[in-house]
This record gives structure tokens, sequence and C-alpha cells, in this order.
């Protein structure tokens, strides 16, 4: 029973261990935001690799999940004389507040989570971290702020792309599906009547939060690997899975807040 | 910030000293460094050899300030090394015995690094500095190679050439020619001897190599075990009366030693 409880307070001081060092990475990296200008050259590089790149993935992601929302949706309601008319509003909100941007979050975990850490983990194995330290150049600098900034730049789009492609998804199933042959003006009427500025809005900030989370938990793990190859794999994977729960734990709380 | 730091390296350009003063060092269970003490001069070479996992790595990651000691402290220049302050202060370098080179940057850009990031120089001053650093250790052809690309000599080459760019006061070598032919081996001697005659840069040399430690060498600490067994220079040291150590300077090739007996 002791033992049980030591352990617990073990896992419990790592947990907060964790999150402590995440959190001074951050303002250390927020500190070297004035660095930026001489630093446009890697926030694009980081643009272009973990946003541009991610998009194709993203829309093929995002399609199928509007479209297999309308056809569940679709088929429960087709009992309900008329109910379908509503596919719109439906697919339309869920996709913008919910489905977009938490899934498009967990998608960039796996991706560009996981890339991050490998990247970072490894330069911290081959000592290339310590040079970059002997050098007087903050890791945080080089290393955490440009792909901090660029995520911030890139999360919106990839959400509002994902959202949209959503919509589109739903749309085409709406209106092609056998049971369900819903008139797109009827779909995207119902949607438009829904789905407010401020919905998309609430979705947007939600992303951008998850964003900048998986990079710095990305990187934090990154930074924090020591021993040899086998590792950075481990890296990679506490990364992966501590990213995705904070995002699905977070969105919890955000949602309650935003409703 | 960096401008400042770079006037203040240039009206600092004194050579520094380094006193480790009763540096321990434990990992887990095993103690690396037990109660480390020596001074190394301003401007003087300073060669440290010793047997494979005798702790001269560690040894110099403690004075470079990567690894603080458990006990005692290393003092450059009356600055405690494990503050990163004092390495902006008084400017070090090391020569990592892996090389430590950024994998993703081509061996230009590796050199490029530190005055970049610093904002040193112009870029067409700092083209031509590289390209005089590479051309000290002949390393013109490989200026656009990754890494990846080259040879472990090259690699510990464009690793002394990227400590070099950064124009130390005090510069930490580990084993850097130990991968290289000996008349490569040479030329890094010179080099070490040109910096502290020229530029007064004090230097800290781990190396296995005899050669280059009384070539180079103004005097030879040997590490044993985690601590230091003698300092003296390399012509008494080999004199020296104590069968451990000329045992580890002078070994004596012995095929028939039972350690070889296959049965
Ligand atoms: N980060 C570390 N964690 C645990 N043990 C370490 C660490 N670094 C070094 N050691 C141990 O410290 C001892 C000394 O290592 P060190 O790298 O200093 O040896 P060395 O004298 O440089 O040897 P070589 O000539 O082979 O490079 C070794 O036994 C090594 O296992
Ligand atoms: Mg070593």
């Amino acid at each position: 029973m002791d033992n049980y409880l030591n352990r617990m307070r073990q896992q419990i001081t790592k947990r907060l261990d964790f999150i402590g060092r995440a959190c001074m990475l951050f303002v250390e990296a927020v500190r070297f935001i004035p660095t930026l200008p001489k630093q446009w050259f890697r926030v694009i590089d980081h643009a272009f690799s973990m946003g541009y790149l991610t998009l194709p993935i993203v829309g093929v992601l995002s399609f199928f999940i509007g479209a297999v929302l309308a056809l569940e949706t679709g088929y429960s309601l087709a009992n309900f004389a008329g109910a379908q008319r509503y596919l719109g509003n439906i697919v339309g909100l869920s996709m913008c507040q919910e489905l977009g941007p938490v899934m498009t979050a967990l998608l960039l975990a796996g991706r560009v989570g996981s890339s991050i850490t490998a990247e970072i983990a490894s330069m911290k194995v081959y000592q290339e971290v310590d040079a970059l330290t002997t050098m007087n150049i903050p890791p945080a600098r080089v290393l955490v702020m440009p792909r901090l900034v660029a995520i911030a730049f890139m999360m919106p789009i990839l959400t509002i792309f994902s959202v949209i492609i959503g919509w589109y998804g739903g749309a085409v199933v709406s209106q092609h599906v056998d049971f369900i042959h819903l008139d797109p003006n009827i779909y995207w009427r119902g949607l438009k009547s829904l789905v407010e500025f401020e919905s998309v809005w609430d979705g947007l900030v939600k992303a951008e939060i998850f964003g900048l989370l998986i990079v710095l938990i990305a990187c934090n793990e990154g930074l924090r690997t020591q021993g040899g190859p086998r590792e950075i794999g481990r890296a990679v994977t506490r990364a992966v899975v501590a990213s995705m729960v904070a995002v699905l734990f977070l969105n919890y709380f955000i949602t309650k807040i935003q409703l | 910030m960096h401008a400042s730091q770079q006037n203040q390296a240039e009206s600092k350009r004194q050579p520094v000293s380094v006193r480790v003063d009763q540096v321990s060092k434990r990992f887990g269970a095993q103690e690396v460094l037990k109660n480390v003490g020596f001074e190394v001069e301003p401007g003087e070479i300073f060669v440290i050899m010793g047997p494979s996992g005798s702790g001269k790595s560690v040894l110099l990651k403690n004075i470079i300030g990567l690894e603080v000691p458990d006990e005692g402290t290393v003092w450059i220049d009356q600055l405690d090394a494990s503050k990163r302050e004092t390495h902006s202060q008084v400017l070090t370098a090391m020569v990592f015995q892996s090389g430590a080179l950024f994998n993703s940057l081509s061996v230009f850009d590796n050199l490029a690094f530190y005055p970049r990031e610093h904002e040193l120089y112009d870029e067409g001053t700092l083209k031509k500095k590289v390209d005089r650093v590479l051309e000290m250790l002949s390393l013109q052809d490989a200026a656009e190679k990754l890494p990846s690309a080259l040879s472990g000599g090259m690699r510990k080459r464009v690793a002394i050439a990227r400590a070099l760019m950064m124009e130390p006061q005090l510069l930490l070598y580990d084993e850097p020619t130990s991968e290289l032919d000996p008349i490569m081996a040479a030329t890094i001697c010179e080099i070490i001897a040109t910096l502290r005659d020229e530029l007064g840069v004090t230097s800290v040399v781990v190396t296995h190599d005899r050669d280059v430690a009384s070539s180079i060498g103004d005097r030879v600490a040997v590490l044993m075990h985690g601590s230091i067994r003698k300092i003296d220079t390399m012509d008494k040291l080999k004199a020296i009366d104590d069968s451990e150590i000329k045992e580890f300077l002078n070994p004596e090739v012995n095929l028939k030693h039972p350690r070889f007996k296959t049965q």
C-alpha cells in the first residue's frame, strides 16, 4: 500500500516536473521573439514542413470525417420526415467547433510532433545541443522559438482548410447518397444559418492553443532526451502520447469555457 | 547584446587561466572524477593523457560548463565555469570527441553558424574567414558537403575548424588527432601552437598520442581512474619511476601475453 502511494506520488511529481519544464521552455522561447527578424528563414522553413506539407493529409482526413458525419447522421435521421434538411447545420457546427480543430491537432501531434521530437532528440543524443550551448546559443532560441512561431501562423490555416473541406465532404455525401439526397442549396443554407463567425473563431482559438501545445511538448521531450539512439524512439512515443492526451483533456475544458 | 559581447571579447583578449579546484563528479554510483585539481597558466598548452574511460571527456565537459561538478569548482579567470555567463565573458570553445557537427547543415554552414548567430561579420567577410579556416585544415573541397558524407577524420577536422571560427580565448580539444594521419596530426599540432603564439589562446588537449603530447604539451597530466596521478613535462614523465604510468606511456606489445592464449 505504502509502496503504491509512493509510486503514485512519483508519477505525479514526474508529470508536474514535466509541465513545469515545458512552461519554462515556453517562457524562455517567448523571450527570444525579438530575434525573430534574424530567424525568418527558419520560421518559413518550419512553416513549410509543418504546415504546407501537412495540408494534403488534413484535407483527406477532413473530407472523410465530414462525409461520414453526414452519412451517419443522415441515416439516423432518415426515419424522421424532413429532419435531413438539418444536415448542413449539424455538419457545419460540429466541423468548425470540434472535429476540425481536434482532428487537425491529433494529426499534427502524430505527423509534426513526432518529427520535431525525433529531430531535436537526435540533436541532443549526438551532442549537437551541447555544441549549441558551448557556442552561447540557447536551444530555445534557434530550435524552439522558430517552430512555435511557425505553428502559430500555420495552425489557423490548417484548421480553416480542414473545416471547409469537412463541410464539403458532408455536402457531397448529402447530395449523392441515395437515402439522403439533399439539395445542396438546402445543405449550405442550413449551414450558413447556424454557423456564425464566432463559432469558427472559437474553433480557431482552440486549434491555436493545441498547435502551440503540441510543438512545445515535442520540443521539450526532444531536449530532455538522454542516452543513446533508442531513447529517441522512446521520446517520440512519449511526446505523441502526451500531446494527444493533453489535446483531448484541454479540449473538454476549453469547450466548457467557450459554451 | 552580441555586439557588446564581441567588443568584450576583443577588449579582453588576454590569455586566460583555468583552475580546476578539487573537482569530483559522480554518475550514479560510479565516481568518475575524484578530487581532481590542477591549474593551467594563461597561454599554456596543457595536455591530459590517460587510459580510456578514466574521465578525460567528463573533465573537459566540467571545464566548458556542460557538466556541473558535484564537489569543487572550475575557475576560468576567477569566474565560475558552471555559470553560462562566464562563457560569454571569456570565449571558450570545445572540439568534441565525436565532432558534434550540425548534421543538417553543410560544412560551410557549420563553420558559419557561430559568427552568423552572433552577427560578427557581414557575409563577404564571413566567407573569406570560413574559406581561410577550411584551407588551413585542407577542407576546401568539402565545403558544400553534409557531415554524413564525410570521413571520420574529415569530421574531426570540421569540428576543429568550427571551434577555430569562434576565435576563443580558451580551447578544449577532446582527442583532436585520434582519427587523423600523421601529417594531418602534425598540422593540427602546428595550429594549436600557432594559436598560442599569435593569439595567446590557452589550450587543454586530451590525447592518446604521445608524439602530440611531447611536441606541443607544455605540461602533461596523467589522469587514471578519475584522479590526477602526475603533472610534468613529457620528458620527465617518461623517465618517472611509477610502473603504471610507465606502462601506460611506453606499452610493450607482447603477443605471447597470457591474455591472448586461445586455450
Ligand atoms: N553521461 C554519463 N552518464 C553516466 N556515465 C558517464 C557519463 N559520461 C561518462 N560516463 C562514465 O564516466 C567514465 C569516464 O568517461 P569519459 O568519457 O570521461 O572517458 P574518457 O577518459 O574520455 O575515455 P576515452 O579515452 O575512451 O574517450 C566512463 O566510465 C563512462 O562510462
Ligand atoms: Mg573521451
